[in-house]
């Protein structure tokens, strides 16, 4: 299949698809940048994060015919990136564990941690508590990242989470407290 | 707001504003009404590269595990096996300076394959002086002073630091970031780097004294955090010469004389330094020189525990290893290393030091290099040391050659985790005439006494500068 580059190639749109590349274009321009953010803060590795986006735009694009309502586009891209963070982390987890570690895993020098080039732009303290966060729970992790990064109400991290806005309120709560702990404070 | 809520917030910023930019969004050609075996020939297309290098990787460990335990006639190493992490990292970068008259240019290349991956011109104005890479293969940092390789006229200073982040494959396989690392000040020279395994420090040595070129001129070893550029630890010592073997204004940052320990709580650095005599202005007299029958070269490895006490590079660090040498070496000895720092590294694991070594022959009355008639060659060789008993521990490599040819080299650039393997060169050396080199190249990994050559690095000169390519 062939690719095309829609930064330098803004012809070639497929027949009949002119709508959903434009659309999805569109939409990837304006977001991509805060979802690319979204996914490093997940996962700590800007390059792994870019894939996830690339993945969730791609997926947007195949579905875009039948995606019963565009205006909700965004909070269905969104989601999907929570998707692909969440397959990269337990990617990178069963990697870690088949290995024997991180340190084993990497003998390939494939980037499967957190990239040394992303972490070394934050400084020690923030790596800790990034490093606390990715150690959370799948839903706790998300609902902390959507209402603390995002600044998203409780009922919008609900929907864009697919769970209860009680479900969102406990598993906040619940991610703040073992935070705490990871970090060693007493809140 | 709770003091851990604070915390993430601020993390999550922190982190989330290191990106600024987005790569091109990629799109299928071409719709089709079955999206699922498109999603699958994309995402085959997509792992064409990978699997394709990943085969080339393991075919070079084949070839490693193959050469491995093959008898060297020497006896056994007394390290410890450890799993095998002989494989050379995948990417190397490194200065071009193809053509001195224009700026220095960073190349990006893959060790196995010899491919091109990019090539990074250096901001408006400067030159790249220096590049030192993390452990992950993807991380750099380099620095830039202004004008040419070639410019001599150029000053120094400033020095000014950039992480260079590669992502091979990707629609921007290199990009460069300008870091917060203060830029050096007049009369400072860059002497060494090098970039914490983690990524997250920047080592750097420097000396003062530029250009009134002391050669006694206080050194200073200084630790800066990546992140803010703030300076993390710093030593000093009054003797810049004894703890780096003077100064070498102009020279691009050497990245093989200063190294982190693999959990980047240690620094190594490797000082090298003539006695015997020394010239007028107080510089150190250079073998070959008419009264060089009298130096002796000393080269030790110090160890500066990050964390430790104290701010003396000198009294606050660990001497673990030393060697003296006279530029002479007697007919029918056993090579030890070449004089000078270059050709020595110590491996990741603190353990283990290899050096590049020869047994040429040097005449003392008339200073040539030579053989004696029973043995018409000389052996180039990669020695492997303990790093705390100072025991020689085995021969990696070993290439005998012609007496005849012109002056040889031999280069230890990367060291496996271990030190169980390296990447070497043993050729023609850079101060031998072009008419004069004979000697045959032979550049790639040794192990165990077994040799598993590499394309050529895209250094852009004839292998030369080698001592500016890191992995």
């Amino acid at each position: 299949m062939d690719i095309v580059d829609t930064s330098r190639d803004a012809l070639g749109y497929p027949p009949g698809m002119p709508d959903a590349a434009h659309s999805v274009t569109a939409l990837y321009r304006a977001h991509a940048i805060g979802l690319i953010r979204l996914a490093v803060i997940m996962l700590g590795d800007r390059a792994a994060a870019e894939d996830v986006v690339q993945d969730a735009f791609l997926g947007l694009y195949r579905h875009w015919g039948g995606l019963s309502d565009r205006a909700n586009a965004l909070t269905y891209v969104r989601s999907s990136v929570l998707n692909g963070c969440r397959n990269a982390l337990r990617q990178r987890t069963r990697r870690e564990q088949r290995f024997g570690g991180p340190d084993q895993a990497a003998a390939w020098r494939e980037p499967v941690a957190a990239s040394a080039e992303t972490m070394a732009l934050v400084s020690e303290e923030h790596r800790r508590t990034l490093e606390a966060i990715r150690r959370l729970p799948d839903r706790q992790r998300e609902a902390l990242v959507l209402r603390f990064y995002l600044d998203m109400s409780e009922e919008q991290t609900a929907r864009a989470m697919g769970i209860s806005r009680g479900t969102v309120k406990s598993a906040t709560s619940r991610a703040v407290a073992a935070l705490g702990r990871m970090l060693g404070e007493g809140s | 707001m709770n003091t851990t809520e604070d915390r993430a917030r601020a993390a999550m910023r922190a982190i989330a504003w290191t990106v600024n930019d987005a790569p091109p969004l990629r799109l299928p050609r071409r719709h089709s009404a079955a999206p699922a075996p498109r999603t699958r020939r994309l995402r085959w297309r997509l792992w064409i590269a990978p699997l394709a290098a990943a085969v080339a990787v393991i075919g070079i460990a084949l070839t490693l595990v193959v050469v491995r335990g093959t008898p060297s006639g020497r006896p056994a190493p007394a390290v410890t096996p450890t799993p095998s992490t002989a494989v050379p990292p995948r990417y190397y970068v490194a200065l071009n300076e193809e053509q001195p008259n224009l700026p220095a240019s960073l190349v990006v290349g893959d060790t196995l394959t010899g491919a091109k991956v990019a090539t990074v011109p250096p901001p408006a104005g400067g030159t790249f002086a220096g590049v030192t890479g993390a452990a992950d293969d993807r991380t750099f940092v380099v620095d830039t002073e202004p004008g040419s390789p070639g410019d001599e006229s150029a000053p120094i200073e400033p020095r000014t630091w950039y992480l260079l982040r590669i992502a091979p494959g990707s629609a921007h396989p290199a990009r460069l970031t300008r870091l917060p690392i203060p830029v050096t000040t007049l009369g400072t020279d860059v002497e060494a780097i090098a970039l914490s395994p983690d990524g997250s420090k920047l080592a750097v040595a420097v000396q003062l004294g530029y250009p009134t070129d002391t050669f006694n001129s206080p050194a200073y070893l200084r630790v800066y955090s990546v992140a803010t550029g703030a300076m993390l630890r710093s030593w000093s010592a009054s003797d810049g010469n004894a703890a780096f073997g003077g100064p070498t204004f102009g020279v691009p940052d050497r990245n093989d004389v200063l190294s982190w320990r693999d959990d980047g709580g240690a620094l190594s650095f490797i000082s090298s330094w003539t006695v015997g005599a020394r010239n007028p202005d107080g510089s150190p007299v250079q073998p070959n020189s008419v009264q060089d029958s009298k130096v002796r070269v000393h080269t030790t490895l110090r160890v500066l525990e990050v964390a430790g006490a104290g701010t003396d590079m000198i009294a606050d660090s660990r001497l673990t290893w030393s060697q003296v040498t006279a530029p002479y070496v007697r007919p029918g000895a056993s090579p030890v290393c070449v004089s000078g720092s270059t050709d020595l590294l110590v491996s990741p694991d603190g353990k283990v030091i290899v050096c590049g070594a020869t047994d040429q022959f040097r005449d003392p009355g008339t200073r040539k290099i030579g053989c004696v008639t029973s043995k018409p060659w000389r052996d180039l060789e990669f020695l492997e040391y303990s790093a705390s008993t100072g025991r020689r521990l085995t021969v990696l490599g070993k290439d005998p050659t012609n007496c005849t040819a012109g002056q040889t080299a031999v280069y230890v650039l990367w060291v496996s985790q271990s030190g169980d393997a390296v990447i070497g060169y043993i050729g023609p050396s850079p101060a031998s005439a072009p008419g004069q080199r004979q000697v045959p190249r032979k550049y790639g990994v040794f192990r165990q006494g077994k040799f598993t050559p590499l394309p050529a690095p895209l250094t852009g000169g004839d292998y030369v500068p080698l001592n500016q390519i890191a992995w």
